[in-house]
């Protein structure tokens, strides 16, 4: 596996596992919000 | 994916919807990826041959490389073998939910009938055409038409539905107002542009190889067709199938609605304003 392969790789997970973390960390954090002014 | 989400309450977080969505599938299938090639790359080093040659795509990586793998397991080879393919009966009943929604949700709202008509109406015919697969060429059949439904069935759907949506009836400014509208993440221009330009591009490209590869026969196997499979098999059980779908779909687009979607969405409108 190349140095190049390596990091489009490392990019790839960072961007697709960072997404899918911040994504659902803001979901439940607006769900949270939208409880408490009920 | 449309047919899911049109179940989402009126006011849902489209955007980070979508968001959650797009990422969770690309992660599953990077893990998937991860896991699928760390085994082929075993698997050639305990052979002593290149991770190309023992690479098998579809129904043979499921039913043929993976059980060669928990074979290979020093111990408890049967309780994994029975949590592979206790997943994949999973992973298969899953995907029969979410496909056979799609068709009895179109059936239910097109001719305006019961969710058990349109079950047992779709899904009797799905299972009176799924005999085939049953066969002893079954195998066969399966891998080739699920090869062309997924490179040109779905690729040509995605591919016509943006051209469609954002330059023929011009309304990608009329969704992404939308979906500003109740989503606290905004769309800015950049999404109109990923969806009338790169998006086609992608597809269109993807397709074009993908056509040419087929039709020019540039598969290297001993006919050029895909697992070398013969002519006539490939015109009949692959590009008959393909464009089968298609024509299936534009004469039932011109059957005429039973249900106005328009009245309902207007009446649940007026509920909530209620």
């Amino acid at each position: 596996m190349s140095a190049s392969a390596i990091v489009v790789m490392i990019i790839g997970m960072v961007v697709i596992w960072g997404g899918l973390a911040a994504s659902i960390l803001y979901a439940v954090k607006k769900a949270k919000e939208k409880a408490k002014a009920h | 994916m449309i047919t899911y989400s049109s179940y989402l309450p009126k006011k849902s977080d489209i955007t980070n919807n979508a968001f959650i969505t797009g990422f969770a599938n690309s992660s599953f299938e990077l893990l998937a990826g991860i896991g699928v090639f760390a085994i082929l790359g075993f698997m050639a080093l305990q052979q002593g041959v290149g991770v190309d040659e023992v690479v098998e795509g579809g129904v043979g990586l499921a039913f043929i490389v993976f059980p060669a793998i928990i074979n290979e397991f020093p111990a408890f080879n049967e309780l994994f073998g029975f949590l592979f393919f206790a997943s994949l009966v999973l992973a298969g009943l899953t995907s029969l939910m979410s496909i056979s929604e799609t068709y009895i949700a179109g059936l239910v709202d097109k001719f305006n009938i019961s969710r058990t008509k349109a079950v047992l109406f779709g899904g009797g015919l799905a299972a009176l055409i799924s005999l085939v697969y049953a066969t002893k060429g079954g195998l066969f059949f399966l891998d080739n038409v699920d090869y062309f439904i997924n490179q040109f069935g779905v690729a040509v759907l995605g591919l016509v539905e943006v051209i469609l949506i954002v330059w023929i009836f011009r309304k990608a400014k009329e969704l992404r107002t939308h979906a500003n509208a109740v989503s606290d993440i905004k769309l800015g221009s950049w999404w109109t542009v990923c969806l009338g330009i790169i998006t086609p591009i992608v597809l269109g490209y993807m397709m074009y190889d993908s056509l040419k590869t087929n039709i020019l026969r540039l598969h290297d196997t001993d006919t050029g067709n895909y697992e070398g499979l013969p002519d006539m098999f490939v015109l009949y059980a692959g590009w008959f199938v393909a464009i089968g779908v298609v024509v299936l779909g534009i004469l039932l687009a011109l059957i005429k609605w039973k249900k106005d979607p328009l009245s309902e969405s207007q009446e649940t409108n007026m509920k909530e304003a209620k």
